[in-house]
């Protein structure tokens, strides 16, 4: 899983990336200047807690929701598409598959048809060919030949993530975006979805972005981890190996509060006023126990403290270390 | 819900559909079943009580009053579907690409409903078929005109909750554009609501249908026209009542099959999205 050194080609390339949405309150900054590059076959996984623009990263790669400024490329495709050629190439290279099991699928469509459908807009699949390519996309995520007959309803939960996992495969995308694709379903229904998602990794050399707020679930499947904190990218590591390393107070709470509940309370309690803040300093200021007088006047960047490891926190790599 | 209670509901449904298809027969087949020609005078029989070869009576003008009940029902029943069926396709169309589109498309098709909301659905008939002159047609565009507002905004509302959900999201990554997305992924999901609207409806049509008539402004005599026989034997109320009974009683009938059935449509359709 680990193979992906310098030389591979650079799938997805996301420079300052900034997305706004805009209310009655005013301008609420979902992404802002974010930076990422994807190798070929490499699994990023990217944390960090509800609200701080994880998915709204994904919908503008996907295309879905407009973004400010910044550029995304995906396999020299530039955002945002304007041909139709070029839409449809964009999703020959990326898919996604979704959070919300019970919304993700048409309850009027079968999943025959659900997962035919890619095949035949963007392959020009027909006949056949379109009924062999199913069949085998049904066999491979382990669902018996016979459910292309049937309809959302009339499976379960786990069977849905399956047959969406199918679907974002059919086209044999260079990058998945998996926008926490266990956090609907139980826990003995996501082990199998998660080996399922390694498998196809390991069998077909995809790049994988991976959203969760999970980071233990994260470390299994991913190699570089990326923490996200209001939009900002916070810490990067190269390796989950590292993880014991991460530094920046923010990915420290957020080790900890998979472990123990009294700061996963904490964490619920920041995320209440979060929204309110307006300042100058760093974002995390108002709950960094270890802040420091700079932490309010300036917003720390990113800084390299290692090899392939980075963090935007001006405890670290620099001069008040 | 208990097992019986549900099989209660369902012979119910069946009934109610057994009916509307045997209505839909009788007035198909009108040449056939009507016992005399609703258009014959015959002043010999002028306001005959019911009998076997009258089974509703005679008016007074000696026409077989359960003959013009069948044509009335007819032209009410077609003139019903008629309108629905136009407004139905006219307001899911424009309230789908209402919806979808948004902007400035979505502003101008709902500034338009709005204005037509603002007046009552009978003035605006009134003023089309004053200016256009009376008649079934004319009727037919006014009431057209006016109904399809109801499928428009339904239908907006609809796609603009489904429009956000994940799987129109998917559909646009598996390369849909956007009028496969609204006829493969969006219709199917509203259609059925908006069909139980249009159950709804057809009643509604049949007795606005009569009110123009009533007015002058639908039918004119001598066509059998529920309305217009309802209005007609006003005058003969105390010496023959079946004049207006008759008629009466069938078109509460059957505006009242169309209500239950749209009922009935809503909760089998509640019952299928919840289980």
């Amino acid at each position: 899983m680990q193979k992906n050194k310098n030389k591979t080609e650079v799938i997805l390339k996301i420079e300052d990336l900034t997305v706004e949405y805009f209310s009655k309150k005013g301008k609420k900054r979902a992404v802002n200047r974010f930076s990422l590059t994807i190798k070929e076959g490499e699994c990023v996984g990217l944390v960090g807690e509800s609200g701080c623009g994880k998915s709204t990263l994904a919908n503008a790669i996907m295309g879905f929701v407009p973004f400010s400024s910044g550029k995304i490329c995906l396999k020299g495709n530039q955002l945002p598409l304007k041909k139709q050629t070029q839409v449809r190439e964009h999703y020959t290279n990326v898919q996604m598959i979704f959070q919300n099991i019970n919304e993700s699928m048409n309850l009027r469509q079968s999943v025959f048809d659900y997962i035919a459908e890619p095949l035949r807009n963007l392959k020009k699949c027909r006949g056949n060919d379109l009924d062999r390519q199913v069949g085998k996309l049904l066999e491979i995520t382990g669902l018996p030949q016979a459910y292309g007959g049937r309809y959302p309803a009339q499976i379960s939960g786990g069977e849905k993530q399956r047959v969406v996992i199918a679907k974002a495969l059919a086209v044999q995308p260079k990058l998945i975006i998996c926008d926490e694709p266990t956090s609907a379903l139980d826990v003995s229904v996501q082990a199998l979805v998660i080996e399922l998602l390694r498998k196809m990794q390991k069998d077909q050399q995809m790049a994988y972005l991976f959203i969760s707020h999970d980071l233990p679930l994260v470390s299994y499947l991913c190699s570089r981890i990326v923490v996200m904190y209001d939009g900002e990218v916070v810490e990067i590591i190269p390796n989950v190996d590292l993880m014991t390393e991460l530094k920046h107070p923010y990915s420290q709470d957020l080790l900890e509060a998979t472990f123990s509940k009294q700061s996963d309370e904490r964490i619920v309690k920041k995320q209440i006023q979060y929204h309110e803040l307006q300042s100058n300093g760093c974002q995390y200021y108002p709950y960094c126990e270890l802040a420091i007088g700079i932490c309010n006047e300036s917003r720390p960047q990113l800084k390299k403290i290692g090899e392939g490891h980075e963090i935007a926190c001006h405890r670290y790599g620099g001069k008040h270390e | 819900m208990s097992e019986k209670r549900k099989n209660v509901q369902e012979i119910i449904f069946y009934g109610l559909l057994a009916a509307t298809i045997l209505i839909a027969i009788m007035v198909a087949l009108a040449n056939q079943i009507a016992p005399h020609d609703p258009l014959a005078v015959d002043y010999s029989m002028i306001l005959q009580k019911p009998s076997a070869a009258y089974p509703f009576g005679t008016d007074n003008m000696g026409r077989c009053v359960l003959s013009r009940v069948i044509y009335g029902l007819r032209s009410s029943v077609a003139m019903a579907l008629l309108i629905t069926l136009i407004s139905f396709t006219m307001g899911t169309f424009l309230g789908m690409v209402s919806g979808y589109y948004g902007r400035v498309v979505d502003t101008l098709i709902m500034r338009i409903t709005d204005t037509l909301l603002a007046f009552p659905g009978l003035v605006i008939c009134i003023a089309i078929v004053g200016i256009m002159g009376a008649g079934w047609k004319n009727v037919v565009i006014a009431l057209a005109i006016s109904g399809w507002v109801e499928y428009a905004r339904v239908s907006r509302g609809m796609v603009l909750s489904l429009r956000e959900k994940e799987f129109i999201k998917a559909a646009r990554s598996s390369g849909c554009g956007r009028v496969r997305i609204m006829i493969v992924h969006i219709l199917p999901n509203i259609f059925q609501q908006l069909l139980v609207i249009a159950t709804f409806n057809i009643g509604h049509l049949i007795l606005t249908f009569a009110g123009l008539a009533i007015l002058g402004l639908g039918e004119q005599p001598p066509a059998p026209e529920l309305g217009l026989m309802l209005s007609e034997s006003k005058q003969f109320l105390q010496l023959a009542p079946w004049l207006m009974v008759y008629p009466g009683l069938v078109m509460f009938l059957v505006v009242m099959l169309f209500s239950l059935l749209g009922d009935c449509l809503r909760d089998r359709m509640n019952q299928k999205t919840s289980q």
